[in-house]
Protein backbone atom coordinates (compact mmCIF):
# COMPACT_ATOMS: atom_id res chain seq x y z
CA UNK A 1 0.00 0.00 0.00
CA UNK A 2 1.17 3.31 -0.91
CA UNK A 3 1.70 6.08 1.67
CA UNK A 4 -1.63 7.94 2.59
CA UNK A 5 -1.35 11.49 1.32
CA UNK A 6 -4.28 14.08 2.00
CA UNK A 7 -4.74 16.45 -1.11
CA UNK A 8 -3.14 19.92 0.20
CA UNK A 9 -5.04 22.87 0.70
CA UNK A 10 -4.22 26.21 2.64
CA UNK A 11 -5.65 25.38 5.89
CA UNK A 12 -5.12 21.97 5.58
CA UNK A 13 -2.88 21.24 9.45
CA UNK A 14 0.62 19.94 8.80
CA UNK A 15 2.23 17.70 11.56
CA UNK A 16 5.88 17.74 13.11
CA UNK A 17 7.84 14.98 12.95
CA UNK A 18 6.10 13.09 15.95
CA UNK A 19 2.70 13.92 15.40
CA UNK A 20 2.84 12.16 12.17
CA UNK A 21 4.55 9.19 13.71
CA UNK A 22 1.63 9.53 16.62
CA UNK A 23 -0.64 9.47 14.19
CA UNK A 24 0.45 6.60 11.70
CA UNK A 25 0.63 4.96 14.85
CA UNK A 26 -2.80 5.32 15.80
CA UNK A 27 -4.08 4.79 12.32
CA UNK A 28 -2.00 1.30 12.19
CA UNK A 29 -3.25 0.23 15.83
CA UNK A 30 -6.52 0.95 15.01
CA UNK A 31 -6.70 -1.31 12.09
CA UNK A 32 -4.84 -4.27 14.02
CA UNK A 33 -7.29 -4.27 16.38
CA UNK A 34 -10.26 -4.07 14.47
CA UNK A 35 -9.14 -6.46 12.02
CA UNK A 36 -6.87 -9.18 14.13
CA UNK A 37 -8.50 -8.89 17.76
CA UNK A 38 -12.38 -7.76 17.17
CA UNK A 39 -13.21 -10.80 15.43
CA UNK A 40 -12.23 -12.98 18.30
CA UNK A 41 -15.40 -11.99 19.53
CA UNK A 42 -17.34 -14.24 17.42
CA UNK A 43 -15.62 -17.58 19.18
CA UNK A 44 -16.94 -15.98 22.90
CA UNK A 45 -20.31 -15.57 21.32
CA UNK A 46 -20.34 -19.49 19.84
CA UNK A 47 -18.52 -20.56 22.14
CA UNK A 48 -19.64 -19.02 25.19
CA UNK A 49 -22.76 -16.89 24.84
CA UNK A 50 -24.81 -18.98 23.32
CA UNK A 51 -24.47 -22.54 24.67
CA UNK A 52 -24.28 -20.44 28.17
CA UNK A 53 -27.97 -18.69 26.73
CA UNK A 54 -29.69 -21.80 25.37
CA UNK A 55 -28.86 -23.51 28.86
CA UNK A 56 -30.84 -20.55 30.55
CA UNK A 57 -33.41 -19.69 28.37
CA UNK A 58 -33.99 -22.96 26.01
CA UNK A 59 -33.19 -20.77 22.96
CA UNK A 60 -29.84 -18.75 21.42
CA UNK A 61 -30.25 -14.92 21.72
CA UNK A 62 -32.91 -13.47 19.52
CA UNK A 63 -32.01 -10.06 18.83
CA UNK A 64 -28.81 -7.61 18.68
CA UNK A 65 -30.04 -6.14 22.71
CA UNK A 66 -29.97 -9.82 24.02
CA UNK A 67 -26.33 -10.65 22.21
CA UNK A 68 -25.45 -7.24 23.56
CA UNK A 69 -26.45 -7.57 27.26
CA UNK A 70 -24.26 -10.94 27.20
CA UNK A 71 -21.45 -9.59 25.43
CA UNK A 72 -21.21 -6.65 27.79
CA UNK A 73 -20.25 -9.23 30.69
CA UNK A 74 -17.16 -11.09 28.55
CA UNK A 75 -13.99 -10.03 29.03
CA UNK A 76 -12.74 -10.32 25.75
CA UNK A 77 -15.48 -8.15 24.32
CA UNK A 78 -14.74 -5.59 27.52
CA UNK A 79 -10.87 -5.54 26.37
CA UNK A 80 -11.93 -5.19 22.77
CA UNK A 81 -14.93 -2.74 23.19
CA UNK A 82 -12.09 -0.54 25.38
CA UNK A 83 -8.88 -0.93 23.21
CA UNK A 84 -11.49 0.81 20.47
CA UNK A 85 -12.76 2.76 22.39
CA UNK A 86 -9.27 4.24 23.61
CA UNK A 87 -7.77 4.16 20.05
CA UNK A 88 -10.62 6.66 18.84
CA UNK A 89 -9.89 9.28 22.08
CA UNK A 90 -5.94 9.02 21.04
CA UNK A 91 -6.79 9.69 17.46
CA UNK A 92 -8.69 12.26 18.18
CA UNK A 93 -6.02 13.63 20.51
CA UNK A 94 -2.90 13.13 18.06
CA UNK A 95 -4.77 15.31 15.39
CA UNK A 96 -5.99 17.87 18.01
CA UNK A 97 -3.12 18.35 19.53
CA UNK A 98 -1.17 18.97 16.05
CA UNK A 99 -3.67 21.54 15.04
CA UNK A 100 -3.55 23.51 18.88
CA UNK A 101 -0.24 24.19 17.81
CA UNK A 102 -0.67 25.55 14.66
CA UNK A 103 -4.05 27.11 15.70
CA UNK A 104 -3.23 31.18 15.33
CA UNK A 105 -1.98 30.48 11.85
CA UNK A 106 -4.57 28.28 10.47
CA UNK A 107 -7.01 30.85 12.02
CA UNK A 108 -5.18 33.65 10.45
CA UNK A 109 -4.93 31.64 6.96
CA UNK A 110 -8.57 31.54 7.01
CA UNK A 111 -9.53 35.21 7.64
CA UNK A 112 -7.54 35.98 5.24
CA UNK A 113 -9.28 33.62 2.00
CA UNK A 114 -12.69 35.23 3.79
CA UNK A 115 -11.66 38.57 3.43
CA UNK A 116 -11.41 38.02 -0.67
CA UNK A 117 -11.76 37.58 -3.39
CA UNK A 118 -13.78 34.73 -3.04
CA UNK A 119 -15.90 32.75 -5.81
CA UNK A 120 -18.64 31.04 -2.34
CA UNK A 121 -20.10 33.13 -0.10
CA UNK A 122 -19.77 32.30 4.20
CA UNK A 123 -22.89 33.09 6.12
CA UNK A 124 -22.81 32.90 9.96
CA UNK A 125 -25.64 33.46 12.06
CA UNK A 126 -25.53 36.13 14.80
CA UNK A 127 -26.81 34.56 18.18
CA UNK A 128 -27.88 31.16 16.59
CA UNK A 129 -28.53 27.98 18.41
CA UNK A 130 -27.11 24.79 18.38
CA UNK A 131 -29.64 21.97 18.18
CA UNK A 132 -29.26 19.94 21.83
CA UNK A 133 -28.65 16.42 19.63
CA UNK A 134 -24.87 17.89 18.75
CA UNK A 135 -24.85 20.74 21.97
CA UNK A 136 -24.35 18.08 24.20
CA UNK A 137 -22.99 15.15 22.74
CA UNK A 138 -19.51 14.82 20.33
CA UNK A 139 -20.06 12.14 18.08
CA UNK A 140 -17.74 9.61 16.97
CA UNK A 141 -15.99 11.17 20.61
CA UNK A 142 -14.51 14.25 18.78
CA UNK A 143 -13.70 16.26 20.89
CA UNK A 144 -15.77 19.31 20.57
CA UNK A 145 -17.68 17.39 17.99
CA UNK A 146 -19.25 19.40 15.17
CA UNK A 147 -20.09 22.53 17.14
CA UNK A 148 -17.72 23.69 19.58
CA UNK A 149 -16.50 27.36 18.82
CA UNK A 150 -13.82 27.44 20.88
CA UNK A 151 -12.13 31.55 20.42
CA UNK A 152 -13.29 34.03 17.69
CA UNK A 153 -12.74 33.13 14.05
CA UNK A 154 -12.43 29.53 15.51
CA UNK A 155 -11.64 26.59 12.76
CA UNK A 156 -10.51 23.98 14.57
CA UNK A 157 -13.32 21.49 14.25
CA UNK A 158 -13.40 22.04 10.65
CA UNK A 159 -9.51 21.02 10.91
CA UNK A 160 -10.11 18.23 12.94
CA UNK A 161 -13.05 16.71 11.24
CA UNK A 162 -11.10 16.76 7.73
CA UNK A 163 -7.89 15.56 8.71
CA UNK A 164 -9.16 12.87 11.75
CA UNK A 165 -11.44 11.44 9.25
CA UNK A 166 -9.15 11.00 6.44
CA UNK A 167 -7.00 9.06 9.44
CA UNK A 168 -9.95 7.24 11.10
CA UNK A 169 -11.15 6.25 7.92
CA UNK A 170 -7.54 5.33 6.21
CA UNK A 171 -8.49 7.91 3.38
CA UNK A 172 -11.44 6.10 2.74
CA UNK A 173 -12.90 9.14 1.63
CA UNK A 174 -10.00 9.90 -1.25
CA UNK A 175 -7.54 12.31 -0.95
CA UNK A 176 -9.76 15.43 -1.32
CA UNK A 177 -12.34 13.85 1.17
CA UNK A 178 -14.87 14.55 -1.76
CA UNK A 179 -15.52 10.43 -2.52
CA UNK A 180 -19.20 10.80 -0.59
CA UNK A 181 -20.24 13.53 -2.82
CA UNK A 182 -19.11 12.05 -5.88
CA UNK A 183 -20.62 8.87 -5.22
CA UNK A 184 -23.97 11.12 -4.69
CA UNK A 185 -23.36 12.29 -8.08
CA UNK A 186 -23.33 9.05 -9.55
CA UNK A 187 -26.20 7.37 -7.66
CA UNK A 188 -27.58 10.89 -9.23
CA UNK A 189 -26.74 9.75 -12.45
CA UNK A 190 -28.35 6.50 -12.41
CA UNK A 191 -31.73 7.20 -10.72
CA UNK A 192 -32.71 10.14 -12.47
CA UNK A 193 -30.51 10.84 -15.40
CA UNK A 194 -32.96 13.70 -16.40
CA UNK A 195 -32.00 15.67 -13.59
CA UNK A 196 -29.64 18.89 -14.55
CA UNK A 197 -29.43 20.36 -11.14
CA UNK A 198 -28.97 24.21 -11.15
CA UNK A 199 -29.11 24.89 -7.61
CA UNK A 200 -28.05 22.59 -4.98
CA UNK A 201 -27.78 22.30 -1.69
CA UNK A 202 -26.11 19.75 0.95
CA UNK A 203 -27.55 19.57 4.29
CA UNK A 204 -25.07 18.96 7.21
CA UNK A 205 -21.63 19.55 4.85
CA UNK A 206 -18.64 19.30 8.09
CA UNK A 207 -15.66 20.37 6.70
CA UNK A 208 -17.32 20.43 3.19
CA UNK A 209 -15.59 17.02 1.89
CA UNK A 210 -18.61 16.16 0.19
CA UNK A 211 -19.51 19.71 -0.89
CA UNK A 212 -16.38 19.76 -3.12
CA UNK A 213 -17.29 16.31 -4.62
CA UNK A 214 -21.35 17.59 -5.51
CA UNK A 215 -19.38 20.91 -6.68
CA UNK A 216 -16.68 18.60 -9.23
CA UNK A 217 -19.70 16.08 -10.30
CA UNK A 218 -21.83 19.48 -11.31
CA UNK A 219 -19.85 22.29 -12.58
CA UNK A 220 -22.47 24.59 -13.44
CA UNK A 221 -24.69 24.53 -10.31
CA UNK A 222 -24.69 26.98 -8.13
CA UNK A 223 -23.86 25.18 -4.71
CA UNK A 224 -25.17 26.07 -0.90
CA UNK A 225 -24.39 23.94 2.38
CA UNK A 226 -25.42 24.31 5.57
CA UNK A 227 -23.93 22.97 9.09
CA UNK A 228 -24.86 23.97 12.34
CA UNK A 229 -21.06 24.34 13.78
CA UNK A 230 -19.72 28.03 12.98
CA UNK A 231 -15.54 26.76 13.40
CA UNK A 232 -16.72 23.67 10.93
CA UNK A 233 -18.20 26.48 8.26
CA UNK A 234 -15.01 28.44 8.29
CA UNK A 235 -12.81 25.60 7.84
CA UNK A 236 -15.24 24.54 4.83
CA UNK A 237 -15.30 28.04 3.06
CA UNK A 238 -11.38 28.49 3.44
CA UNK A 239 -10.80 24.89 1.94
CA UNK A 240 -13.27 25.31 -1.08
CA UNK A 241 -11.83 28.71 -2.10
CA UNK A 242 -8.34 27.39 -1.60
CA UNK A 243 -8.90 25.22 -4.48
CA UNK A 244 -10.72 27.85 -6.15
CA UNK A 245 -14.31 25.64 -5.67
CA UNK A 246 -17.25 27.95 -5.44
CA UNK A 247 -19.54 27.01 -2.56
CA UNK A 248 -21.73 29.11 -0.40
CA UNK A 249 -21.52 27.97 3.36
CA UNK A 250 -24.28 28.76 5.43
CA UNK A 251 -24.29 28.34 9.27
CA UNK A 252 -28.58 27.18 9.44
CA UNK A 253 -30.52 24.38 11.20
CA UNK A 254 -31.88 22.12 8.36
CA UNK A 255 -35.06 21.50 10.94
CA UNK A 256 -35.98 25.30 10.06
CA UNK A 257 -33.96 26.22 7.18
CA UNK A 258 -33.94 30.15 5.87
CA UNK A 259 -34.14 29.55 2.32
CA UNK A 260 -37.34 30.29 0.13
CA UNK A 261 -39.98 27.56 -0.71
CA UNK A 262 -39.11 25.79 -4.26
CA UNK A 263 -35.43 26.69 -4.22
CA UNK A 264 -33.41 24.10 -4.91
CA UNK A 265 -33.34 21.13 -7.62
CA UNK A 266 -31.82 18.76 -5.69
CA UNK A 267 -30.92 18.74 -2.01
CA UNK A 268 -28.39 16.08 -0.37
CA UNK A 269 -28.14 15.20 2.97
CA UNK A 270 -25.09 12.46 2.90
CA UNK A 271 -24.47 10.16 5.90
CA UNK A 272 -25.51 13.36 8.05
CA UNK A 273 -29.00 12.02 9.32
CA UNK A 274 -27.93 9.57 11.83
CA UNK A 275 -25.71 12.32 14.22
CA UNK A 276 -28.98 13.76 14.03
CA UNK A 277 -32.44 12.49 16.11
CA UNK A 278 -35.77 10.75 15.84
CA UNK A 279 -37.31 13.99 15.34
CA UNK A 280 -34.83 16.06 13.33
CA UNK A 281 -34.91 13.83 10.81
CA UNK A 282 -38.49 14.27 9.85
CA UNK A 283 -38.36 17.44 10.25
CA UNK A 284 -35.24 17.95 7.57
CA UNK A 285 -37.47 15.73 5.43
CA UNK A 286 -40.71 18.57 5.80
CA UNK A 287 -37.97 21.14 5.25
CA UNK A 288 -36.15 19.40 2.00
CA UNK A 289 -39.96 18.93 0.76
CA UNK A 290 -40.82 22.72 1.24
CA UNK A 291 -37.55 24.21 -0.71
CA UNK A 292 -36.87 21.65 -3.59
CA UNK A 293 -38.65 22.58 -6.78
CA UNK A 294 -41.37 20.42 -8.09
CA UNK A 295 -39.97 17.64 -9.77
CA UNK A 296 -36.52 17.73 -7.65
CA UNK A 297 -34.35 15.35 -5.89
CA UNK A 298 -33.91 14.87 -2.17
CA UNK A 299 -30.94 12.08 -1.84
CA UNK A 300 -30.09 10.75 1.42
CA UNK A 301 -26.62 8.28 2.01
CA UNK A 302 -27.46 6.59 5.53
CA UNK A 303 -25.88 3.68 7.28
CA UNK A 304 -27.82 0.43 5.89
CA UNK A 305 -31.09 -0.32 7.74
CA UNK A 306 -30.75 -3.63 10.14
CA UNK A 307 -33.33 -5.08 8.70
CA UNK A 308 -32.79 -9.02 7.27
CA UNK A 309 -29.37 -8.50 8.90
CA UNK A 310 -28.82 -11.24 11.34
CA UNK A 311 -28.43 -10.44 14.85
CA UNK A 312 -24.91 -11.09 15.33
CA UNK A 313 -24.15 -8.34 12.51
CA UNK A 314 -26.61 -6.44 13.83
CA UNK A 315 -25.22 -6.17 17.17
CA UNK A 316 -21.18 -5.46 15.60
CA UNK A 317 -22.82 -2.79 13.76
CA UNK A 318 -24.22 -1.05 16.50
CA UNK A 319 -21.15 -1.02 18.13
CA UNK A 320 -21.13 2.99 18.10
CA UNK A 321 -24.43 3.48 19.34
CA UNK A 322 -22.85 2.63 22.53
CA UNK A 323 -19.33 2.93 22.34
CA UNK A 324 -18.52 5.71 20.06
CA UNK A 325 -20.99 8.57 21.20
CA UNK A 326 -23.30 8.11 18.23
CA UNK A 327 -26.55 7.69 20.10
CA UNK A 328 -28.92 7.84 17.17
CA UNK A 329 -26.64 4.74 15.37
CA UNK A 330 -28.99 2.07 16.10
CA UNK A 331 -32.21 3.89 15.93
CA UNK A 332 -31.77 5.16 12.08
CA UNK A 333 -31.05 1.71 11.16
CA UNK A 334 -34.82 0.85 12.24
CA UNK A 335 -36.25 4.10 10.98
CA UNK A 336 -38.37 3.64 7.86
CA UNK A 337 -37.11 6.64 5.57
CA UNK A 338 -40.21 5.79 3.49
CA UNK A 339 -42.73 6.82 6.21
CA UNK A 340 -40.67 9.59 6.90
CA UNK A 341 -40.35 10.93 3.29
CA UNK A 342 -44.48 10.20 3.29
CA UNK A 343 -44.98 12.62 6.43
CA UNK A 344 -43.04 15.11 4.90
CA UNK A 345 -45.74 15.54 1.79
CA UNK A 346 -43.76 13.28 -0.77
CA UNK A 347 -45.56 11.03 -3.44
CA UNK A 348 -43.95 7.36 -1.78
CA UNK A 349 -44.33 6.52 -5.45
CA UNK A 350 -41.64 8.37 -6.21
CA UNK A 351 -38.71 7.34 -3.42
CA UNK A 352 -36.46 4.53 -4.16
CA UNK A 353 -33.88 3.03 -1.67
CA UNK A 354 -30.91 0.44 -1.80
CA UNK A 355 -27.31 0.39 -2.35
CA UNK A 356 -25.60 2.16 -4.83
CA UNK A 357 -22.07 3.17 -5.70
CA UNK A 358 -20.16 3.74 -2.93
CA UNK A 359 -16.63 5.78 -2.63
CA UNK A 360 -13.91 2.95 -3.83
CA UNK A 361 -15.86 4.11 -7.77
CA UNK A 362 -15.98 7.53 -6.74
CA UNK A 363 -12.52 7.78 -5.49
CA UNK A 364 -11.03 6.93 -8.98
CA UNK A 365 -13.49 10.18 -10.51
CA UNK A 366 -11.67 13.15 -11.63
CA UNK A 367 -14.11 14.82 -13.50
CA UNK A 368 -17.80 15.74 -14.19
CA UNK A 369 -17.15 14.25 -17.89
CA UNK A 370 -15.93 10.71 -16.42
CA UNK A 371 -19.72 10.64 -15.02
CA UNK A 372 -21.41 11.28 -18.28
CA UNK A 373 -19.53 8.63 -20.08
CA UNK A 374 -19.53 5.18 -18.05
CA UNK A 375 -21.96 3.22 -16.73
CA UNK A 376 -21.19 3.22 -13.41
CA UNK A 377 -22.08 0.29 -11.15
CA UNK A 378 -21.04 0.04 -7.15
CA UNK A 379 -18.31 -2.80 -6.50
CA UNK A 380 -20.31 -5.58 -4.21
CA UNK A 381 -17.91 -5.37 -1.06
CA UNK A 382 -16.49 -3.62 1.61
CA UNK A 383 -16.19 0.37 0.73
CA UNK A 384 -17.80 -0.09 -2.46
CA UNK A 385 -21.40 0.27 -1.82
CA UNK A 386 -23.27 2.83 0.23
CA UNK A 387 -27.07 2.75 0.60
CA UNK A 388 -29.28 5.09 -0.54
CA UNK A 389 -32.51 6.68 -0.03
CA UNK A 390 -34.15 9.08 -2.37
CA UNK A 391 -37.62 11.17 -3.23
CA UNK A 392 -38.60 13.21 -5.97
CA UNK A 393 -41.09 15.72 -5.34
CA UNK B 1 6.95 25.52 13.91
CA UNK B 2 7.33 26.02 17.38
CA UNK B 3 4.66 26.44 19.82
CA UNK B 4 4.31 30.23 20.21
CA UNK B 5 3.46 32.09 23.82
CA UNK B 6 -0.17 32.86 22.60
CA UNK B 7 -2.34 30.87 24.56
CA UNK B 8 -4.84 32.69 24.01
CA UNK B 9 -5.08 31.50 20.78
CA UNK B 10 -5.35 28.00 21.07
CA UNK B 11 -6.73 25.46 23.82
CA UNK B 12 -4.72 23.20 26.17
CA UNK B 13 -4.78 19.24 24.73
CA UNK B 14 -5.67 16.50 25.47
CA UNK B 15 -9.40 17.43 25.74
CA UNK B 16 -12.20 14.98 26.39
CA UNK B 17 -15.32 14.28 24.35
CA UNK B 18 -19.01 15.42 25.24
CA UNK B 19 -21.07 12.67 25.78
CA UNK B 20 -21.34 9.46 27.19
CA UNK B 21 -18.09 7.57 27.71
CA UNK B 22 -18.69 4.06 28.82
CA UNK B 23 -16.68 2.08 31.50
CA UNK B 24 -15.50 -1.58 30.01
CA UNK B 25 -14.21 -3.02 33.30
CA UNK B 26 -15.84 -3.64 36.58
CA UNK B 27 -13.14 -2.05 38.28
CA UNK B 28 -12.88 1.32 36.84
CA UNK B 29 -9.03 1.83 37.48
CA UNK B 30 -8.93 -0.97 34.70
CA UNK B 31 -10.22 1.31 32.07
CA UNK B 32 -7.43 3.74 33.30
CA UNK B 33 -4.58 1.17 32.65
CA UNK B 34 -5.92 0.63 29.36
CA UNK B 35 -5.62 3.85 28.21
CA UNK B 36 -2.20 4.64 30.17
CA UNK B 37 -0.88 1.26 28.44
CA UNK B 38 -1.58 2.27 24.85
CA UNK B 39 -0.61 5.88 25.63
CA UNK B 40 2.79 4.59 26.37
CA UNK B 41 2.71 2.13 23.53
CA UNK B 42 1.76 5.01 21.15
CA UNK B 43 5.07 7.10 22.73
CA UNK B 44 7.35 4.17 22.44
CA UNK B 45 6.31 3.80 17.99
CA UNK B 46 6.92 7.71 18.51
CA UNK B 47 10.22 7.05 19.55
CA UNK B 48 11.23 4.45 17.44
CA UNK B 49 9.96 6.86 14.34
CA UNK B 50 12.31 9.44 15.88
CA UNK B 51 15.24 7.02 16.04
CA UNK B 52 15.34 5.60 12.98
CA UNK B 53 14.39 9.25 11.03
CA UNK B 54 17.94 10.18 13.20
CA UNK B 55 19.87 7.00 11.84
CA UNK B 56 18.66 7.82 8.22
CA UNK B 57 20.08 10.99 8.21
CA UNK B 58 23.59 10.22 9.86
CA UNK B 59 23.74 7.43 7.28
CA UNK B 60 23.15 9.84 3.83
CA UNK B 61 24.70 13.00 5.57
CA UNK B 62 27.31 11.77 8.61
CA UNK B 63 25.76 14.90 10.38
CA UNK B 64 22.48 15.80 12.16
CA UNK B 65 20.97 18.49 13.04
CA UNK B 66 17.19 19.50 14.28
CA UNK B 67 16.44 21.20 10.96
CA UNK B 68 17.21 18.18 8.99
CA UNK B 69 14.94 15.46 11.65
CA UNK B 70 12.40 17.95 11.75
CA UNK B 71 11.88 18.55 8.05
CA UNK B 72 12.55 14.89 7.35
CA UNK B 73 9.98 13.03 5.43
CA UNK B 74 9.73 9.54 4.77
CA UNK B 75 10.21 7.99 1.21
CA UNK B 76 8.14 5.19 -0.13
CA UNK B 77 10.47 2.37 0.96
CA UNK B 78 11.85 4.08 4.36
CA UNK B 79 7.59 4.84 4.81
CA UNK B 80 7.14 0.63 4.26
CA UNK B 81 9.93 -0.61 6.36
CA UNK B 82 8.62 1.51 9.19
CA UNK B 83 5.33 0.43 9.18
CA UNK B 84 6.70 -2.64 9.43
CA UNK B 85 8.86 -1.99 12.16
CA UNK B 86 5.47 -0.45 13.74
CA UNK B 87 3.43 -3.41 12.76
CA UNK B 88 6.00 -5.79 14.83
CA UNK B 89 5.62 -3.71 18.07
CA UNK B 90 2.29 -3.79 17.87
CA UNK B 91 2.42 -7.94 18.03
CA UNK B 92 4.57 -7.43 20.61
CA UNK B 93 2.48 -5.12 22.47
CA UNK B 94 -0.60 -7.51 21.55
CA UNK B 95 1.12 -11.04 22.28
CA UNK B 96 -1.36 -12.10 24.74
CA UNK B 97 -4.44 -10.71 23.10
CA UNK B 98 -3.36 -13.33 20.32
CA UNK B 99 -3.43 -15.89 22.16
CA UNK B 100 -6.11 -15.38 23.88
CA UNK B 101 -8.08 -15.47 20.53
CA UNK B 102 -6.12 -18.55 19.13
CA UNK B 103 -7.73 -20.30 22.70
CA UNK B 104 -11.27 -19.17 22.20
CA UNK B 105 -11.11 -20.19 18.11
CA UNK B 106 -9.84 -23.38 19.37
CA UNK B 107 -12.43 -23.75 21.86
CA UNK B 108 -15.44 -26.24 21.48
CA UNK B 109 -18.41 -24.79 22.06
CA UNK B 110 -19.61 -24.91 25.59
CA UNK B 111 -16.59 -26.09 26.79
CA UNK B 112 -14.50 -22.82 27.67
Amino acid sequence: MTMLKQEPHAVLPSATLDEGARQEFMNQVGKHVLNEITPGNKAVYDTLVVPAFKRAHGRAPQDRHEIRKEMVRQPYYQMTSSFQRTIQEMMWNSVDESIQRQLPELIDTAKKIAAGPTKGSLTLAEGFEIPGYVKHNDHHATPGGYSADLMPDDVTAGALYDRGAFIYTQGLFGARMDGIGKAAAMMIRQTRPDLKPKKILEIGCTAGGSTTGLALMFPDAEIHAIDVGAALLRYAHARAESWGVAIHFHQMNAEKMTFADASFDLVCCLASLHETSRSATFNIFKEAFRVLKPGGLFLCSELPPYKGVDPWTQFTRDWDTYNNNEPFWGAVHELDLKDVAAEAGFDVAKYFEGFGPGVAAANQLTSAVEVENKKFIGSTRGGGQAWYAGVSK
Amino acid sequence: MSPGNDTSRRVPTPRPARGVRPQYFADPNMDQMHAMILALAAEVSVLFDRFDAMERILDAKGTLSRADLESWQPDEAAHEERKAKRDALIRRLFRSVHDARAKLENTQPGKG
